[in-house]
């Protein structure tokens, strides 16, 4: 008769049970296997054996460093050109952009690693545009962009990708202050570099590191791209995890499975610093 | 700033229409040596697979947006509206899949899913598109809850609704935009999966990214354009009908 | 028409702004307007009286029917909320024929009620706005065709226009008003204003803590306080405690002839238009002036005098010099209203309305 209040626990057992089978009890099932333990082949006994072996391999550390310093690096860029986006888009004031920016969301990232092969590679339409120019004369003479060393096409089709995302992220607090602030300072003293540290950094941080966070923990974990546009030797982590575990020797999988725990390990450490440390902030600054 | 969004995304977009025109197209040509249809009439045919494979992709879509809906609302009505102990912890829990990577989960779902015959069927797909999808649609109920005021559902009483047409009438068409938002993400996060689907799906249950995926990894280009344009302008489409309808109703929805 | 009955109502709450054994009757067609200070129970009364809330104790009766028992959808109260809630996704007119649509009207039926109620609140030509376009004042003016329209027996008003500016607030008492008197509607109006409840109450009702403690027209309210609670809503007042020897008060003040209670200690209700000032000459007790400003077309003195602090209404030109710091000669002009102050016991409605 009165309106009873449904439980709380009772609303969130499907989602809790879901994800805490699916993704929990997989996370687990990945964790017990990176111990050896396979019962499908009759081992019960946990062991450390394939976590030395892999912190002790080369090719470890190695895809782990080229893992690491692609996510950073295409965090730091897409951040960086995500904020001139907002800042721009801040600036212009229209608000009918933010849907335009949401568009990348749709493209697949499939499709975004074959766009860059279209641009950028060795014989794509940049190298072409610069023999036009008479800046090459072949297309070796052009710079390896995809299939690189460097992962520079990975790391610029995921700038490509995600700056959008940034600027949306970053665009809210921007807007929110308004062009008076950017103003205020100026007619304070405050020069173009002073407006950017003491006003516009300040007012994005929470955002700014908040949005680092999740396109650092994506760009650490994913898989397509890297293996489209990158070298067969070293891979990131998450492409050699997958090739171990489609490999047909049953002894691969335990070290995919540690290659996951790392991978798992990482972009857990981003969430608990988004959850625990920015996103309190970024509530608070919601207020203002 | 229109210009410079049209330019950032439209622009690297052309090639793509001009390759899945184009009969050879070698270096260092700016445009095809020649046209053709070939791509787009190789892809109507039968052998190509694409009927199946859309079918398979919005089916599986479909599956996983609604499961999230039911499963998601409950979740976000709870987390939006009330406080209880262990929130933070819940909150974890349902950020995680945001960004940790749902293939070391689906990696150790396997043998299980083996074991209940889930593999290499759309059933076992659907589950673990769950994975990264639902956490977006618990934000957005979240935050459609969150907006609500718990007075005009009690205003609504006092008019004459009882709780069923209070809901039905007052609570879900102020939720419908947040609702809406989320389900449309859901839609597209299923939609361009590939890891998962490969890892459970077997290789068994083909939808658009699988198709797609051996033709850019060194394949006919001008096939490759062509479906990567079948996959991005339905999305396109799809968000741009979404936003013009959520504009219906004056508000803005973050996530 | 109907009456509102409501006996020993009760809710308590872990945390304060419950309702204790709340007696109250409302005639059919009075607007009964009730007052108090902020967390003394008033939502929640209206609240349990709506059925949004359920009470520990007590019950409601609409027009003799008890509706205690009744989810809030079939009591026949509409309640009308500080916001004007209204439903963002439908227009003005879907908003008004809210209720109609519920009941599944012929559509012909509800146009003519819904414009109707439009006309009531005087906004017709707005039916297909949408809440978003209309000011505040046009929101909560909606929201009373809305509950109009929904015919309710009893209107429940949880202080409706307070979150309006002034002359908006004086426009919808006018309004308000207008409407009891065409349709005759029962209705119960919260608010903190004691003046809104003396221009719009046929009866006013004053809580305290949970409890009810006066109710009475205005006039008996100012009059013979029951309570200080009372005494200090209608202002104007000072308390001054005291004790009653054979009709006179004595007090700090000096003595005066004494109302309402017969003996023992009192407080003292002295209204600013019984303390008489007059120029002291030495000799005198002293009292002294604190404060002077113009109000209104009379003169309000601040006067201190043992302590006691009082004030003063007086003539614009009273003969004699008013400055802060002057010395006054002061005398209470009685009988003025003493009481006994028991915070416990809850004067019932019935030998009130006697009085």
């Amino acid at each position: 008769m009165w309106r009873r209040q449904s439980s709380p626990y009772l609303l969130l057992l499907p989602a809790l049970l879901v994800l805490g089978v699916l993704f929990l009890g997989g996370l687990a099932v990945a964790f017990e296997q990176s111990l050896g333990v396979m019962p499908a082949l009759g081992r019960l006994s946990p062991t450390l054996d394939y976590v030395r072996i892999v912190l002790a391999s080369r090719e470890f550390w190695t895809g782990f460093g080229l893992t690491a310093y692609i996510a950073l690096t295409a965090t730091v860029l897409a951040c960086a050109a995500g904020l001139l986006l907002a800042v721009g888009l801040a600036a212009a004031g229209s608000r009918s952009d933010t849907l335009l920016a949401r568009l990348p969301l749709v493209v697949p990232h499939t499709v975004a690693a074959y766009l860059t092969m279209i641009w950028l590679s060795q014989s794509g339409l940049l190298a072409r545009l610069a023999f036009r120019a008479g800046l090459i004369r072949e297309p070796g003479g052009f710079p390896a962009l995809v299939n690189d060393p460097y992962g520079l096409g990975i790391i610029l089709t995921y700038v490509w990708k995600e700056a959008p995302f940034a600027a949306l992220m970053l665009y809210p607090p921007l807007a929110a202050a308004g062009r008076g602030l950017l103003d205020a300072a100026a007619t304070l003293g405050a020069g173009r570099l002073q407006r950017w540290r003491h006003v516009i950094l300040p007012l994005v941080a929470p955002a700014l590191g908040a949005v680092a966070l999740i396109i650092f923990s994506y760009t650490f974990g994913a898989y397509e791209v890297p293996f489209l546009l990158g070298q067969t030797y070293p891979r990131t982590l998450p492409v050699a995890a997958v090739e171990r575990f489609l490999s047909p020797d049953l002894a691969d999988r335990p070290v995919a499975m540690v290659y996951n725990l790392v991978i798992t390990l990482m972009t857990s450490a981003a969430v608990w610093l988004y959850l625990g440390r920015l996103a309190p902030r970024l509530e608070r600054g919601k207020g203002t | 700033m229109r210009r410079l969004s049209l330019l950032w995304f439209g622009l690297p977009l052309v090639p793509l229409v001009l390759w899945s025109v184009a009969f050879g197209w070698r270096w260092p040509d700016l445009l095809p040596a020649a046209w053709s249809f070939r791509a787009w009439h190789y892809l109507g045919s039968p052998p190509a697979g694409l009927g199946p494979a859309v079918a398979e992709s919005l089916f599986i879509a479909l599956a996983v947006t609604l499961l999230a809906l039911l499963i998601g609302v409950p979740a976000g009505k709870a987390l939006g509206t009330c406080t209880f102990r262990g929130r933070r912890a819940v909150e974890f829990l349902f950020y995680l899949p945001i960004m940790v990577p749902g293939a070391s989960a689906a990696m150790g779902l396997q043998p299980w899913l083996i074991r209940l015959g889930l593999t290499d069927r759309p059933a076992g797909v659907v589950l673990v598109h769950l994975i990264p999808a639902l956490p977006y649609l618990i934000r957005a109920a979240t935050a459609g809850y969150a907006a609500l005021d718990p007075l005009v559902e009690q205003q609504a009483r006092t008019l004459g609704a009882t709780p069923a047409q209070a809901w039905r009438l007052v609570v879900l068409p102020a939720l419908a935009p947040a609702l809406a938002a989320g389900a449309g993400l859901v839609f597209i996060i299923s939609l361009s999966q590939y890891l998962l689907t490969l890892l459970i799906g077997g290789g068994k249950v083909v939808t658009l990214p699988l198709l797609l995926f051996p033709f850019i990894s060194g394949g006919d280009r001008a096939i490759g354009a062509a479906l990567s344009l079948v996959f991005t302008v339905p999305g396109l489409l799809l968000f741009w009908l979404l936003d013009a309808w959520l504009r219906r109703y004056r508000l803005e929805v973050r996530l | 028409m109907s009456d509102l009955v409501v006996h020993d109502l009760t809710k308590r709450y872990g945390g304060g702004a419950g309702i204790e054994a709340i007696d109250l009757a409302a005639a059919p067609g009075e607007l009964l307007a009730l007052v108090g200070p902020s967390g003394c129970g008033k939502s929640t009364l209206l609240r349990t009286i709506a059925g949004l809330t359920a009470p520990d104790r007590g019950r409601v009766q609409v027009d003799g029917r008890d509706v205690t028992d009744l989810p809030p959808e079939r009591r026949s109260t509409v309640m009308l909320f500080q916001q004007p809630l209204l439903f963002p996704h439908l227009t003005v007119a879907g908003n008004v024929a809210f209720s109609l649509r519920l009941r599944g009207a012929d559509r012909r039926e509800a146009a003519a009620t819904v414009a109707g109620a439009l006309r009531t609140v005087q906004l017709e030509g707005l039916d297909h706005r949408y809440p978003d376009q209309l000011s505040g004042g046009q929101q909560q003016r909606v929201a009373l065709a809305r509950a109009l329209a929904a015919a309710p027996q009893v209107l429940l008003l949880d202080e409706p226009f307070s979150a309006l500016d002034a002359p908006l607030r004086a426009e919808m008492r006018e309004l308000l008003r207008r409407l009891q008197r065409q349709r005759s509607l029962t209705m119960l109006f919260v608010t903190h204003d004691q003046e809104e409840a003396s221009l719009l109450g046929d009866r006013i009702a004053v809580m305290q803590a949970g409890r009810l403690r006066q109710i009475g027209a205005a006039a008996d309210l100012y009059d013979r306080p029951a309570s200080e609670v009372v005494a200090r809503f209608f202002g104007g007042a000072a308390l001054v405690p005291g004790r009653v020897i054979e009709g006179q008060c004595f007090t700090e003040v000096g003595p005066f002839p004494a109302n309402g209670a017969t003996g023992g200690d009192v407080l003292a209700v002295i209204r600013a238009d019984q303390v008489i000032l007059q120029p002291w000459r030495a000799g005198q007790p002293e009292a002294r002036i604190l404060d002077v400003h113009f109000a209104g077309g009379l003169l309000l003195a601040q006067v201190e005098c043992a302590g006691v602090v009082l004030q003063a209404r007086l003539q614009v030109h009273p003969g004699f010099a008013l400055a802060p710091g002057q010395p006054v000669a002061l005398r209470i002009q009685g009988p003025v209203w003493c009481l006994k102050e028991e915070v416990d016991r809850c004067p019932s409605p019935l030998t009130l309305s006697a009085d």
